[in-house]
């Protein structure tokens, strides 16, 4: 038999609010293993940018 | 016929003679005879003659229909048969030469199957489900940033296995009518996925091997399945342990696809789901 206790870090926006590491945008996050909660901050949803690609 | 005995008495001076003369005239036996001759002759001869007639009819007619017949029989089954084999040769023909296009243009355009860079190879409406039938493995091995290789296409069905061996960008861009792509295999190495999946709306069925070594976004396809969710986070790197983070974009609903074990998966390999 194994035991395995798994963590899974949420992070959830505030209302009127989106999660951003500087590249991602969104209003909820599963911190992968080597990522930290320090990585990701708040900007209020119309700061989010409309990143259409370049069409080369 | 009746039968009238005339005697006549000759006196003469010597003796006397008799003669008897019989006389037959058209009397009663004549009259008999004769009928029941005709009557008997008739009857004979009718029933001779109807059998004669219809024995010589029946053969002479069915001797005619039976030679006109295997003549016309004749000519309507080369009729027919000439007009079904040209019809069934047409179309074996055309297949044939039909066939013989699509191998001359496909293994042109991709090269006998050793085509490994295909920038906007089927870019724009003209590549639809008819026009886009490959014949090969689409393989993308450029030295160069390999972009747009579908992008605006309107395939519903990927076909063929694409194998993506370099850095690439938006090579799904905007494929709106796409929905299965039957099998994208992932080299490990390969660590920029930019907008490769980018307005794929439509985009249902995904069947991902191999290694993905970069983040990678499929939150413009929420029609996801569960199964080409799993396929995505079965095949990324682990990155556990290396300080590396990489990001696996999915949207909030196919986030909502996924129990907390699935999630715990990508992120135990060091993937932050978003």
């Amino acid at each position: 038999m194994k035991k395995q206790t798994i963590e899974l870090v949420k992070l959830t926006s505030s209302e009127g609010k989106t999660l951003t590491n500087g590249e991602t945008y969104s209003k909820e996050i599963y911190l992968g293993c080597n990522d930290s909660v320090s990585n990701w901050y708040e900007i209020n949803d119309s700061d989010v940018p409309n990143d259409e690609p370049t069409e080369n | 016929m009746t039968e009238r005995e005339i005697t006549l008495i000759q006196e003469s001076s010597q003796e006397q003679e008799l003669v008897i003369t019989r006389e037959y005239n058209g009397g009663n036996g004549y009259d008999a005879g004769y009928s029941d001759g005709y009557d008997t002759g008739y009857n004979n001869g009718y029933e001779t003659g109807q059998e004669t007639g219809y024995n010589n009819g029946y053969q002479q007619g069915h001797g005619i229909g039976y030679s006109e017949g295997k003549t016309q029989g004749y000519s309507d089954g080369y009729n027919v048969g000439h007009t079904d084999g040209e019809s069934a040769g047409i179309e074996i023909g055309k297949t044939a030469g039909k066939d013989e296009q699509y191998n001359e243009f496909w293994d042109s355009f991709q090269e006998n199957g050793e085509r490994t860079s295909y920038p906007y190879a089927f870019y724009q409406a003209f590549w639809n489900d008819t026009t886009y039938n490959p014949k090969y493995p689409i393989v993308i091995q450029s030295n160069n940033n390999t972009t747009n290789t579908f992008a605006y296409s309107t395939i519903t069905d990927t076909k063929v296995e694409i194998v993506i061996k370099s850095q690439v960008q938006q090579i799904f861009y905007r494929c709106y009518d796409l929905v299965t792509i039957r099998k994208l295999i992932f080299d490990g190495t390969v660590t920029s996925l930019s907008n490769i999946f980018r307005d794929c709306e439509s985009l249902t069925n995904l069947t991902a091997e191999g290694t993905i070594g970069g983040s990678l976004d499929l939150s413009y396809s929420p029609l996801l399945t569960h199964d080409s969710i799993m396929s995505v986070i079965t095949c990324l790197k682990d990155y556990a342990g290396s300080g590396t983070t990489y990001t696996l974009t999915l949207g909030a609903k196919n986030l909502a696809k996924l129990t907390d074990t699935e999630k715990a998966i990508a992120t135990q390999k060091g993937w932050t789901l978003a």
